[in-house]
């Protein structure tokens, strides 16, 4: 024989969990599968499945297997000894709810943005078509963007290899609802599009390839705009200032196939085609398809490549070629985002962790002050085995209690998690209300807890002396280490999470403090898309002319500007560039902007170098580009940018002008290549107009939302904001992230207070007469109040420092969140330990001071 | 007659006769794993058992204590006629009510 069987530690956890009936039988069986598994997988894993049998047993008697009448006087013993101290009770329950409900809301939310898969069937075998495409298409989406007689090319043919081919494209459109127009999401689609994903209507029907005219409403669209009027369907709507039909409303969350758009409306593409009169060709689409299950996934993949090939495109295009990308569902967020929620799940788990062990502590001070009645309870013939499951049942009650609310309290925040506007354009909203797997999750974490911190103090119990616990008075005795050990460890991990948050919250504000290159407060933005719209060309320029003119007009108004995109709004364009001038191998991916002369004045960017547009730069005259330090840099370094040219996608441009860097896409991007060109000489029918002024943003809103309107009735701006707002929102993941980070720490750190000054309350409490017999003696108040606050601070000092080599041991995988911070920022590790010795120092100061009031003349009375 | 079988006590019984009508509880255990893929914890396999042995249809003996269960001895359980009866009419009954439908309900062993 090898081995000595199972760690003694288990084998008596086992002897006191498993129920008397075959105890012996059982033990041994269970010691002789431990040792057939450590041969077959090493002692520590052999260690974890004895453990699991023994735990299965111990679960399978309290839920059935062993006689009822057991566990309903368990229970009816763990309800008794609840209620006899509700304070116990109540604090303990609400402890745990705020651990569990933080652990729930987070797994909630973790479970709705990484996990929860799309509402189609499938999803695995939808993909889409992007094509290889000659032209000006290098770092473009526009290979994947289809003529409308190509797409069906591949619907036609490809039945051999594919089960359908449906198609998507994105367009902002306008929607007469209850309380007038509005901009929103519009996915135009081929009728197949519902059938192909196999989608089901909450309300009336989806539309199909028959369809014509009818549109199919989100169902947040028709919660909030139509009232969830169930009578929508059937009613005539105007979409573009055309009429539409309502076919339904599409359920189960759905929110399109697009991972940067959440759709609001669907309309089939021949119905809006043919009812806008729009031309064909401007509405390209994007192929989906649903891969065969009888064809291999590779093999579908070079079909449609041939397919690709065989297709007659149009115009001067080539196609060399496609592939099948999967599809972006709402799931497959940035791996900054993944490392997020696993930071906060991580956060809130360490959070129900001390809660979980604040319930230790206050379960060892109550076995503490039960000893006598369980030394009787012994003393009369209970088995101790018995006793622990009781007190384990009992533990396992108060964990359920203090469950329930925590879910209770998961649904709360989850609801409030929900009811937050995330202040981007994709109109993104988290569904995150728990679903089943996360309600089953929080169970097992609840009876987790139940059974983990109970289980120390409920043995404690059974291993009470007899002879000394009955014989002694109220004094001797104390707990020391174990408990001791809880509320080091509470600070421990109350250190880790003050530490990360910290960080995450430094890093945030580093992020937030870096040069924008423009000025935003006092500018107000607001898109106008005329594309949809029946406008010609010049119609186009006229109608923006206008609109400058008469936002220039009104009162406070500074300046007004027109671009095409508004810097940190989500949009960007990129074309291939090169030097014309200088060494053509530093090409460089580009951001592009269309901008109106008057625009850098409106958003104070600075000019360096040559000059800004001007109204020489007109449609016909010499093509012109201002670009930034960082492209005037990388170009030509060291040497000044003005008169020199490059070609950008199609165009070449002569630079007349350098602009100091900004940020451009994201906050803590940094500057990158960037151009701007003049609006004049590049015609674009969607332009954000940017207004200065010196009124608030609101009025210029209102005012700017009617002068649209008076220009034309069927034109709705969309993402009207104060440019301040835009700035904000773009940092908003991180700030929602380091935010919630540190109120779970915040709530971390007062429950690793409660416990030092339970902890300290309890053993003040045990030490009265000695505490009474010192100052009789005529010992000075201070020294006994020095005596416990010396206490407290060794527990900080232990706590904080264990947690600050763990988190320094831990920072590296934090590396992916911060942002110019070290994971070993020192401000962050000078702070943290001073605020929790701080918090502790004044935990234990109540304590003490009721150990300077000790009484001794009371104290001899009561002998 | 002592009354049905539940399906367990039927398993566990077959198991028992596998084994050649005499087999410990942990012997027991493992013809299920192996045979149809079903773990029970060793605590129900006893309970159960135990039960059996109530109502006659078994009886038990210990063994010696063993190293490799930590000093602690096996239980034995040897099948009594009564218990094979028992067995037969629970198992003539399933035959019975299979009559006619058993080709039926084998062509689903087929699938996956």
């Amino acid at each position: 024989m090898k081995g000595g069987g199972p760690p003694g530690w288990a084998v008596r956890l086992a002897n006191l969990l498993v129920p008397s009936a075959s105890r012996e039988f059982v033990l041994g069986d269970l010691e002789e599968l431990f040792h057939e598994e450590e041969a077959r997988v090493g002692p520590r894993r052999a260690t974890l499945g004895y453990l699991g049998l023994v735990f299965r047993s111990w679960l399978g008697y309290v839920l059935s297997g062993g006689p009822v009448e057991d566990l309903v006087l368990d229970l009816r013993f763990a309800v008794r000894g609840l209620r006899r101290q509700p304070t116990f009770t109540v604090v303990s329950a609400a402890t745990l709810a705020i651990g569990i409900g933080a652990t729930t809301t987070m797994l909630s939310v973790a479970n709705a943005v990484l996990f929860r898969p799309p509402p189609i069937d499938d999803p695995e075998r939808v993909a889409s078509v992007w094509e290889f495409r000659s032209g000006d298409v290098w770092e473009s989406m526009e290979g994947r963007l289809l003529r409308y007689s190509r797409y069906e090319a591949y619907r036609d043919r490809s039945a051999p290899f594919l089960t359908d081919v449906a198609a998507h494209s994105y367009a902002r459109v306008a929607i007469g609802t209850d309380r007038g127009a509005v901009a929103v999401n519009g996915f135009i689609t081929s009728g197949n599009y519902f059938e192909m994903l196999g989608l089901v209507p909450t309300l009336g029907r989806l539309y199909t390839d028959d369809d014509e005219s009818v549109i199919v409403l989100s169902e947040r669209l028709w919660r909030t705009r139509f009232g969830a009027d169930p009578d929508v369907v059937g009613r005539t709507v105007s979409l573009d200032s055309r009429s539409f039909v309502v076919a339904g409303v599409v359920g189960s969350g759905f929110v399109g196939t697009m991972s940067t758009f959440t759709a609001d409306v669907w309309i089939p593409w021949r119905a809006f085609i043919r009812l806008t009169e729009t031309p064909e060709d401007a509405i390209r689409v994007v192929p989906l398809v649903r891969l065969r299950p009888d064809v291999p996934r590779a093999v579908a993949q070079e079909r449609v490549d041939e397919l690709a090939r065989s297709i007659e495109p149009a115009g001067r295009d080539t196609v060399r070629g496609a592939r099948l990308e999967n599809i972006l569902w709402r799931s497959d967020l940035s791996g900054v985002l993944r490392t997020g929620a696993a930071v906060l799940v991580t956060t809130a788990v360490l959070l129900l962790v001390i809660a979980g062990a604040n319930i230790g502590v206050m379960l060892l001070a109550r076995s503490f002050d039960r000893r006598k009645e369980i030394a009787v309870r012994l003393a009369i013939g209970a088995g101790g085995g018995r006793l622990v499951r009781q007190l384990l049942t009992e533990s396992c009650l108060l964990a359920l209690i203090g469950g329930a609310a925590g879910v209770g309290l998961a649904y709360v925040g989850t609801d409030l998690l929900s009811q937050i506007q995330f202040p981007i354009d994709a109109t993104l909203t988290v569904d995150a209300r728990p679903d089943r797997r996360v309600l089953l999750a929080s169970v097992v974490l609840t009876l987790a807890t139940g059974v983990l911190f109970g289980v120390g103090p409920a043995l404690r119990s059974a291993r009470t002396d007899l002879s000394s616990t009955l014989k002694e008075g109220t004094h001797g005795l104390r707990l020391g280490g174990r408990r001791n050990g809880f509320v080091v460890a509470q600070l421990v991990l109350a250190t880790v999470m003050l530490i990360t948050s910290g960080l995450l919250v430094r890093s945030f504000r580093e992020m937030t403090d870096v040069p924008l290159g423009f000025d935003p407060t006092g500018v107000t933005v607001a898109t106008v898309a005329l594309g949809t719209h029946d406008y010609e060309r010049d119609e186009v320029s006229r109608f923006y002319e206008r609109l400058v003119e008469e936002a220039r007009a009104l009162s406070g108004v500074e300046s007004v500007g027109l671009a095409r995109f508004v810097m940190l709004g989500g949009a960007n364009m990129g074309r291939r560039s090169v030097p014309l001038d200088g060494a053509p191998e530093v090409e460089a991916s580009v951001w592009i902007n269309i901008a109106d002369p008057d625009y850098f004045e409106t958003m104070r960017i600075e000019l360096v170098d040559g000059r800004l547009f001007g109204p020489g730069d007109a449609d016909g005259a010499p093509p012109v580009a201002v670009i930034n330090e960082t492209l005037a840099e990388r170009f030509w370094p060291g040497r000044s940018a003005v008169g020199r040219s490059l070609r950008a996608g199609a165009g070449e441009y002569e630079v007349v002008g350098v602009v100091r860097d900004g940020v451009y896409g994201f906050v803590y991007d940094g500057a990158r290549p960037y151009a701007f060109l003049p609006h004049a000489q590049n015609y674009r029918s969607s332009m954000s107009v940017h207004v200065r002024s010196t009124d608030g943003s609101e009025s210029i809103q209102t005012r700017l939302r009617a002068l649209v309107r008076e220009l034309d009735p069927d034109v709705a701006p969309s993402g009207l904001r104060a440019m301040d707002d835009v700035v904000r929102s773009n940092s908003f993941g991180p700030r929602f992230l380091s935010g919630l980070a540190f109120l779970f720490s915040a709530v971390g750190l007062l429950l690793a207070a409660l416990g030092v000054y339970g902890l300290l309350a309890v053993q003040v409490a045990q030490q009265t007469k000695e505490l009474g017999i010192r100052m009789a003696m005529g010992a000075d108040p201070h020294d006994v109040l020095l005596l416990v606050v010396r206490r407290g601070v060794r527990l900080a000092a232990a706590g904080c420092g264990v947690g600050v080599a763990l988190a320094l041991a831990a920072g590296r995988s934090l590396s992916p969140l911060l942002y110019s911070v070290t994971p070993f920022d020192a401000p962050t590790y000078l702070l943290v330990p001073t605020l929790l010795g701080a918090t502790v120092l004044v935990a234990s100061l109540a304590p003490a001071v009721r150990g300077t009031r000790v009484d001794p003349t009371v104290l001899l009375r009561d002998e | 007659m002592g009354g049905t079988l539940g399906e367990l006590e039927q398993l566990l019984l077959m198991a028992l006769l596998r084994r050649g009508g005499e087999a410990s509880g942990i012997d027991l255990r493992a013809e299920l794993a192996e045979r149809i893929d079903r773990t029970v914890l060793p605590g129900a396999v006893y309970t159960i058992m135990e039960r059996l042995r109530e109502r006659g249809l078994v009886t038990s003996f210990t063994g010696s204590a063993t190293p490799e269960r930590g000093g602690r001895r096996r239980k034995y359980y040897r099948i009594a006629p009564s218990g094979e009866r028992a067995l037969a009419d629970s198992y003539r009954q399933v035959e019975r009510m299979a009559d006619g439908i058993a080709d039926r309900l084998r062509a689903h062993w087929e699938e996956p």
